[in-house]
């Protein structure tokens, strides 16, 4: 078979139809790849031999699609080959919620508009939280200071310490954004990839670090720095590692999203 | 008269196994021999082949690896699927039970009975 003379168009035209079939299922991106990789040769396949037959790309496409079948079909027959286990543990990811659609930057969307965006999503559920929290206490579910096991007395968190801390988070909703976009940008050239990683370790660790002393300001008050309570060994590792488990799994993302890519990133609303 | 997907459910695995019986293929090429064995009367949704091969694989009658190196082709990975030693004798298990009931239905429906 001629596979030479195919075109990146009708290439691109034939993995959409395969996205479109596979992307609804909930499986494992490895098991969802191999469907692909499978359907993807088989749909070449079937368009080469109809080619040499027709002479018309665009003609020999749709009856090698028809040759496939229905992707709705195709789709539910394919999920029913996927363990059940499996199927459940991926359900979220076969289609978006509404929270993912939002959550996620559209295409064409500006940066800072995404990035404050981010920031509205996480000053929503911190509000939320709260709100959750005081809907609680109204309806009396027990919830008493004393089974939280923190020295609540000393909690009398100060209005600066609030505002640093709801700041932080904030700011830190706004920066992750961009570092992602960077680290994405970066990502093929080697030295600008270890700059990005590294300064993302250096970013999270410090936004962990501002966090956490926030907290231990808040519990020890006006006591912080004399005190030097068993927390502390808990609050240095808990800084310490932060940064390495930023970067497994700024590796681990950027990993999967370098191998999947090529398919995940395809707007199937086109073709 | 063309034979649908609809007539073959219930049967496509045992195609599918007597199609590898054959040798190792792929999926396009497995499609190929059962049009061909079937003479242009299959009419077969290709795609629903592949749910199929998985089954057959994860019930370890059949083997598929990835073929190594395309040989003289440019185009997408393929994986070959071949005959695990279970699959050959489960292959010849279904055949058997296949012209049991080729026999016992054809009996009944040329209006036979009292020969089965």
């Amino acid at each position: 078979m001629n596979y030479e003379a195919l075109s990146p168009e009708f290439d691109r035209r034939m993995r959409i139809h395969v996205e479109r079939i596979v992307r609804p299922i909930a499986a494992r991106e490895s098991r969802k790849d191999r469907m692909r990789e499978e359907l993807l040769a088989h749909l070449t396949a079937a368009f080469v031999e109809l080619r040499a037959d027709t002479s018309d790309d665009v003609l020999a496409l749709i009856r090698a699609k028809e040759r496939l079948g229905a992707s709705s079909e195709i789709t539910v027959a394919l999920r029913g080959a996927v363990p059940r286990f499996e199927r459940v543990l991926f359900a979220s990811q076969s289609g978006p919620t509404r929270i993912e659609r939002w959550a996620k930057r559209k295409s064409g969307e500006a940066i800072w508009r995404f990035a404050l965006r981010n920031v509205a999503l996480c000053a929503g559920a911190m509000i939320g939280s709260v709100l959750v929290a005081v809907l609680l206490a109204l309806g009396g579910v027990g919830l008493s200071r004393a089974n939280i096991g923190i020295p609540w007395r000393r909690v009398g968190m100060s209005a600066p310490v609030w505002f640093g801390l709801i700041s932080t988070i904030l700011g830190a909703a706004f920066v992750v954004p961009f570092l992602s976009e960077a680290a994405s940008a970066a990502w093929r050239a080697r030295p600008r990839r270890y700059l990005v990683v590294g300064g993302g370790a250096l970013t999270c660790l410090l936004l962990v670090a501002v966090i956490a002393t926030a907290f231990r300001a808040a519990i020890y008050g006006s006591h912080y720095w004399a005190a030097w309570g068993p927390d502390l060994k808990v609050f240095i590792g808990l800084v310490a590692v932060s940064p390495v488990v930023f970067v497994l799994v700024t590796l681990t993302a950027a990993s999967e999203r370098r191998r999947y890519e090529r398919w995940t990133g395809l707007d199937l609303a086109e073709g | 008269m063309n034979i649908s997907g609809n007539q073959l459910r219930g049967h496509l695995d045992t195609m599918v196994l007597s199609a590898l019986g054959g040798g190792p293929a792929h999926g396009f090429e497995v499609i190929q021999r059962l049009e061909q064995a079937g003479c242009g009367l299959l009419k077969l949704k290709e795609g629903t082949l592949y749910p199929v091969l998985y089954r057959l694989e994860k019930a370890k009658l059949v083997k598929g690896e990835w073929e190594k190196e395309p040989t003289g082709r440019r185009g997408p990975r393929r994986r070959i699927y071949r005959l695990a030693p279970s699959g050959k004798r489960d292959l010849v298990s279904r055949r058997e039970q296949w012209q049991e009931f080729v026999r016992v239905i054809g009996v009944i429906v040329e209006g036979h009975p009292h020969e089965l």
